[in-house]
């Protein structure tokens, strides 16, 4: 199973965990902790899953660090995780995406509970409208639109060409504002 | 490369609304403790896995398994890593090779920084941090020894049940006896499992494992048929670990 895991979509191991910089890696996990998470959800991993992924992101980081250069780790991250949560979906494709009920178990700054539960709502509401986004478009627009990488940025994590990226996500856009204001209209009291 | 167009949400409308909610967004801390955690755990794992895989095999392939895939438990595995390494310096001493280097078992700033986290799963109750195990349950399975009918798995040693265990290393030790259980219970056979969760409870009563024990106890109870003493031990849970990542498995196991 650990060898499926370092196997998911990077090349054979360059370092064994032997040689891992410890301090490294768990500041670079520290770091990017929080980007990894939000974009393992919002590619639509449930809540589940998405422990499990950032897991797997973490054996793969560990088993590459040696090869990722300094300053290059978000790319990393990121780029990894996209390849994961892919693979995750593929397996558990029958499987419902994250529903409103583990939305509600992310934390909020907020603690006036009408706010709260306005923010729950619309939040639910953008994974609704992302999850009809295709999974390429969604990472596209997930990284330009909420973690603010530029295109340039994104090309580079994702691998693609740039004007792969521009057209991604002027798709994305077009068909994120769509949705967004059909399901605003709906669901707005 | 084409010019980055503004932000949606720096425009107005629906777009704007929706994705300025995302901004409340944040991971638990007990989601970056477990990733923290991961983290320590997998090179710790690493640099000592081949020493640990010639004494005790099946422990350090649970380990791997729980750390890296979670498939079984899911989150509760990591969960469990992120528990142990708490205690960062006995911890890293509990499973580094004889041989190994010094400073490798020494102060590693990730687990540092996992130590210094809040622990949201403290059990609600201050006063009641090791609630013992139900009295159903801590009688004439309390006194039988964990008899060698687990596969793979070398009997703990009996030192490993002593009070003189606390405070020291017992990673191994412990997580020896939750993967007894665990696959006793992933074998459908709840009468071994709880034996090793009573022998657990008695040996580790301030245990890292304590809320997966309490869980796999529930789901044992629960394929045993005794549907009263898992749901005795639900309620414990629920006191005890309100928000751990366990409760939705624990109520589905004990038919809520």
């Amino acid at each position: 199973m650990l060898e499926r895991v370092l196997s998911m979509g990077v090349q054979a191991p360059a370092a064994t965990l032997e040689t891992v910089d410890e301090g490294r890696l768990g500041a670079v996990v520290g770091e990017h902790f929080e980007v990894l998470w939000r974009f393992m959800h919002r590619l639509g991993l449930a809540e589940g899953d998405v422990d499990d992924a950032v897991q797997e992101v973490i054996v793969v980081l560990a088993r590459k660090l040696d090869q990722v250069q300094a300053g290059s780790e978000r790319a990393f991250v990121l780029s990894t995780a996209f390849r994961v949560a892919s693979e995750f979906r593929r397996r558990t494709r029958r499987r419902r995406e994250v529903d409103d009920s583990s939305l509600a178990q992310l934390q909020s700054t907020d603690h006036d509970p009408e706010s709260r539960l306005t923010q729950k709502r619309l939040r639910g509401l953008l994974q609704q409208v992302l999850r009809e986004l295709p999974i390429e478009l969604r990472a596209v627009f997930v990284l330009y639109e909420l973690e603010e990488l530029t295109m340039a940025e994104i090309a580079t994590t994702l691998g693609l060409p740039p004007g792969t990226v521009a057209s991604r996500l002027r798709r994305a856009r077009e068909t994120f504002e769509k949705l967004a204001g059909v399901a605003l209209k709906e669901h707005e009291p | 490369m084409t010019r980055d167009p503004p932000r949606l949400r720096d425009a107005g409308g629906a777009s704007r609304k929706l994705l300025r909610a995302a901004d409340m967004d944040r991971p638990s801390s007990a989601a970056r403790r477990r990733a923290l955690a991961v983290a320590g755990a997998v090179t710790t794992l690493g640099a000592t896995s081949a020493v640990a895989a010639a004494s005790s095999g099946a422990v350090a392939k649970g380990v791997l398994f729980w750390v890296c895939v979670g498939a079984a438990g899911g989150s509760t595995m990591a969960l469990a890593v992120s528990e142990l390494v708490q205690p960062a310096a006995s911890h890293s001493s509990s499973v580094a090779p004889a041989g190994a280097a010094p400073a490798r078992a020494a102060a590693i700033p990730n687990r540092q920084a996992v130590s210094a986290l809040p622990q949201p799963y403290l059990p609600s109750s201050a006063a009641a941090p090791t609630a013992p195990a139900a009295p159903a349950l801590a009688g004439p399975r309390a006194a039988t020894a964990v008899e060698p009918w687990l596969p793979g798995l070398p009997a703990p040693s009996a030192a490993s049940f002593g009070d003189d265990q606390r405070g020291k290393p017992t990673l191994f030790e412990e997580l020896r006896l939750i993967e007894a259980a665990r696959a006793s219970v992933g074998r459908g056979a709840p009468s071994p499992a709880l034996s090793v969760l009573d022998a657990y409870d008695r040996a580790y009563p301030g245990g890292q494992f304590q809320p997966e024990a309490l869980a796999l106890r529930i789901q044992a109870l629960s394929q045993s048929g005794d549907k009263v003493g898992a749901r005795a031990q639900l309620a414990q849970f629920q006191r005890r670990y309100p928000r751990h990542p366990l409760l939705a498995r624990v109520l589905a196991a004990a038919g809520d």
